[in-house]
C-alpha cells in the first residue's frame, strides 16, 4: 500500500492541506482549511503542527505547492539533450526568465513529453524560476516538524498536474484556467496538459463591492487572454475554468460568456477522488473542495518528489541523474567493467605468481626426480635383458644328443614298424612327431607291439612326455602268400596306424 | 574489458589445470623413484660375463664360410648323400617379432641370424650321426625344423636351422 502524503497549497493568508493516496483515483483521507492571517509567521509551524495533530493526520511526507513570491514558467521546445547539456541550457534559460531585479533564484524543469516536429524528435519542457525565499519559507514551514518535505512546487505547477489527472483532453484546443490563491489570482493557458502560458495577478479585494471585483478581475482576465493570444496568434481558445478560494467564482462564470467570449464552468473533480476512507466532515469537505485544488494537485503524484517540478536546492539535477540515462548507463557499466578488470587483473597476477612458484618448485623437483627414473629404466631394461641372455645361452647351451635320441629310437622299433615320416619343431615347446604303422598277422599282434612301442618310447628319458594326438587306426590288409599255407587266414594281416608326438625339455 | 576479464580467467584456469597435472606427475614420478633399486655390482660383473660369453659364443661374419665347411665336412663323415644347402639373412625387428621364439632372441640382444635350409639324403644311423654332430659344433645353433621321410633306399631329410650371429662391428 502506498504511503500517506501531505499536499500543502502554502498562501499568505491560508494553508490547505490534504492528506492522500497516489491510485487510479486521489484517494483522500483527510483534509484542513488553516486560517494563519493572524498568526505570526514564526508561529505558522507550530499552528500547522497542532491542526494535524488534533485533525488526526497521519503521513509523514509532505509536497508543498507555493505562491505569493516571484516566479515564472515557460514551456520550452529542446531536442534530446545529456544531463549535463540539459543543467546548461535551463541554468542560461532560468536567467533570462527571472524578473529583473532577482537576486537569489531557484529553477526547476520538468520534461513533458515527447514530439516530432518536421521528423525531429522534441521535448516539452516546463522550466520554472522562482525567488529563493519563496522556496525557504516553504521549507521553514515544515523545518521543524514531524514531516519530511519532498517537493516543493508552484500552485500553477500543481493546478496543472490535477487538470492532468481529472480533465479529458481535446486535442489542439486551449484550456484557461483561472485559479484563485490567497492574494492572487493565477491565471493558466494549458494545451493537451502542457502549460503554455502562466500568469499571476495581485488582486486585493479589500475595500471593493462584489460588482467591483468581479469587473476588476473580468478586465485582468481580458488582458491575460490579449497577453496569452500574442504569444500564441494560432491558439483555439475554447474554455475557461474557475477554482479556487473565492465567493465570486459563479458571478464570474455566469459573465464569462459574454464578458470573455468563452464557456466557463467551475473545475469539478469530485469523481476522480476516492473518498472511500475519508475521516473528515464530508460536509465541509465538498464545501471547501474546489479550493483545494491546488493541494490535491500537489500531492497527486506517482512518485512524490521525483515527477512534476521541485524546486528545492538540487532536487532536480537528482532526479535528472536518477533517470535512465544511456550515457550514463554506459558510464557505470564501463566503470563496473574496468573495476570488474582491475579485481580480475589483481587476481589473476597474484594467482598466476603463486602458480608459477609452484611450477617452478615442480620443475626442480621433476628435475632431480627424472634421472632417477631414467636410471631405474635402464636399470630395469638391463636386467631384463640380461634375463633373457641367460636364457639364451642356456638353451643353445643345452645341446641334444641327437645321435642317442635316434639310437634310443630305434632300438625300440619293433621289426613291424614303418616309420612313413619323423618331424622335430622348434616351437615354444620343441617336439618331435612319428607317423608310421606297424604290420602284424593279427589286430592283437599289431596293437601289442605297438603299445610295446609306445611303452618304451614314453620311458626314455630324453622325453617329457610322450602323446597320441589321435588313436591308432586298425586295418586289415591282404598278405602276400606264404609258401607253404595255402589256409585262407593264413592270407590275412593287419596294419595298425599311428602318429605318436614326443616332447623334448 | 570484460571479454579481456574473461580471457585472463581462462587463461588462469588452463595454467592452474596444468600446473596440477605437473603436480601429479611429478609426485608420481617420485613415489616411484622411492622403490629404485640400483643394480649391485655382483649383477653388473654377472651381466658383462654373460654379455661377453655371448658375444664370443655368436658367429661373426668372418666364421661363416668356416661353419658351412665344418657342416659339409661332418655330411662327408657320415656318408650324406645329395646334401643341397640354402642360406638367408633373417634381420629381427624389434617392433615386429613373429614369434615368440623371435621375442625372446630379440631380448637377448641379438638381431640377425642365418636361416640355413638343407636337403639331403642318407641312411637312419648316418642321418642321426650328422644332426647329432652339427649340433655338437661350438656354434649358436638351434634346429628349427627337421622332416625325415621315408624313401627307398635313403631317407629323405629336410632341416632348417637357425645360426645366431654377431652384430658387424
Amino acid at each position: 500500500m502506498a504511503n500517506r502524503i501531505l499536499g500543502i497549497e502554502y498562501g499568505a493568508d491560508r494553508i490547505k492541506v490534504v492528506e492522500v493516496t497516489f491510485g487510479r483515483k486521489l484517494k483522500v483521507f483527510n483534509f484542513a482549511v488553516i486560517d494563519n492571517r493572524n498568526v505570526d509567521p514564526a508561529r505558522r509551524t507550530e499552528q500547522l503542527n497542532h491542526t494535524l495533530q488534533v485533525r488526526g493526520f497521519d503521513a509523514k511526507d509532505a509536497i508543498i505547492a507555493t505562491g505569493g513570491g516571484n516566479s515564472e514558467h515557460r514551456l520550452l521546445t529542446l531536442p534530446p539533450l545529456s544531463t549535463r547539456e540539459m543543467h546548461f541550457v535551463m541554468q542560461r534559460e532560468s536567467k533570462k526568465l527571472a524578473p529583473a531585479g532577482m537576486a537569489e533564484m531557484v529553477w526547476s524543469y520538468d520534461v513533458l513529453k515527447t514530439k516530432e516536429e518536421l521528423g525531429i524528435k522534441k521535448n516539452q519542457i516546463l522550466l520554472v524560476s522562482a525567488e529563493r525565499p519563496m522556496v525557504d519559507a516553504a521549507r521553514n514551514l515544515l523545518s521543524q516538524s514531524r514531516f519530511k518535505l519532498l517537493q516543493v512546487t508552484t500552485i500553477p505547477e500543481a493546478v496543472l498536474n490535477l487538470l492532468r489527472h481529472v480533465i479529458v483532453w481535446k486535442k489542439d484546443a486551449v484550456r484557461m484556467v483561472v485559479h484563485f490563491a490567497a492574494n492572487g489570482v493565477h491565471v493558466l493557458f494549458a494545451q493537451e496538459g502542457a502549460l503554455l502560458l502562466s500568469r499571476e495577478v495581485r488582486f486585493d479585494p479589500a475595500g471593493m463591492d462584489p460588482e467591483e471585483q468581479s469587473q476588476r478581475l473580468i478586465n485582468e482576465l481580458k488582458r491575460s487572454m490579449l497577453y496569452f493570444r500574442q504569444n500564441f496568434p494560432q491558439a483555439q481558445l475554447e474554455q475557461i475554468n474557475f477554482s479556487g478560494e473565492n465567493d465570486l467564482l459563479a458571478a464570474l462564470v455566469a459573465r464569462s460568456s459574454e464578458e470573455l467570449g468563452l464557456e466557463g464552468s467551475i473545475l469539478r473533480f469530485e469523481e476522480s477522488l476516492d473518498t472511500s476512507a475519508f475521516r473528515g466532515n464530508w460536509d465541509e469537505f465538498r464545501f471547501h473542495l474546489p479550493s483545494l485544488a491546488a493541494a490535491l494537485g500537489t500531492a497527486w503524484r506517482k512518485t512524490p518528489g521525483t515527477s512534476g517540478i521541485n524546486l528545492l536546492p538540487g532536487k532536480t539535477q537528482a532526479k535528472q541523474e536518477a533517470g535512465i540515462n544511456p550515457t550514463k548507463i554506459a558510464r557505470a557499466a564501463l566503470m563496473v567493467a574496468a573495476v570488474l578488470l582491475l579485481v580480475t587483473g589483481l587476481y589473476y597476477f597474484r594467482e598466476r605468481g603463486r602458480l608459477d612458484a609452484t611450477r617452478r618448485d615442480l620443475t626442480q623437483r621433476a628435475a632431480v626426480v627424472d634421472p632417477k627414473l631414467q636410471q631405474m629404466q635402464e636399470s630395469e631394461s638391463k636386467r631384463s635383458t640380461a634375463e633373457q641372455r641367460a636364457e639364451f645361452l642356456k638353451r643353445i647351451g643345452a645341446h641334444t644328443d641327437w645321435t642317442e635320441l635316434f639310437r634310443n629310437i630305434s632300438f625300440i622299433v619293433p621289426s613291424t614298424a614303418v616309420f612313413e615320416d619323423l618331424k622335430l619343431e622348434s616351437a615354444d615347446t620343441p617336439k618331435i612327431t612319428i607317423r608310421g604303422y606297424l604290420i602284424a598277422a593279427s589286430a592283437v599282434e599289431g596293437n601289442t607291439d605297438f603299445n610295446r612301442f609306445y611303452s618304451a618310447l614314453s620311458a626314455l628319458p630324453m622325453f617329457k612326455s610322450v602323446s597320441m594326438p589321435k588313436p591308432t587306426v586298425v586295418s586289415s590288409l591282404d598278405a602276400p602268400p606264404t609258401p607253404g599255407k595255402l589256409s585262407a587266414a593264413a592270407m590275412q594281416a593287419s596294419k595298425v596306424t599311428f602318429e605318436v608326438v614326443c616332447e623334448l625339455p | 574489458m570484460l571479454v579481456l576479464a574473461g580471457g585472463l580467467l581462462y587463461s588462469l584456469n588452463s595454467s592452474s589445470a596444468a600446473v596440477t597435472r605437473l603436480k601429479q606427475d611429478v609426485e608420481r614420478k617420485e613415489k616411484q623413484a622411492k622403490d629404485v633399486r640400483p643394480p649391485t655390482a655382483e649383477e653388473q660383473s654377472q651381466w658383462d660375463a654373460q654379455e661377453t660369453q655371448l658375444g664370443s659364443l655368436l658367429l661373426s661374419e668372418q666364421a661363416v664360410p668356416q661353419f658351412f665347411e665344418e657342416v659339409t665336412r661332418i655330411a662327408t663323415e657320415n656318408s650324406i648323400q645329395r646334401l643341397s644347402m640354402n642360406s638367408e639373412e633373417v634381420m629381427i625387428d624389434p617392433s615386429k617379432a613373429a614369434t615368440a621364439d623371435e621375442a625372446r632372441v630379440i631380448a637377448a640382444g641379438i638381431k640377425h641370424y642365418l636361416a640355413v635350409t638343407m636337403k639331403f639324403q642318407g641312411q637312419y644311423a648316418d642321418v642321426a650321426r650328422f644332426l647329432g654332430s652339427v649340433a655338437k659344433l661350438d656354434r649358436p645353433i638351434q634346429y628349427h625344423l627337421v622332416e625325415l621321410k621315408r624313401g627307398v633306399p635313403y631317407i629323405e631329410a629336410l632341416v632348417v636351422m637357425n645360426v645366431y650371429k654377431r652384430e658387424p662391428a
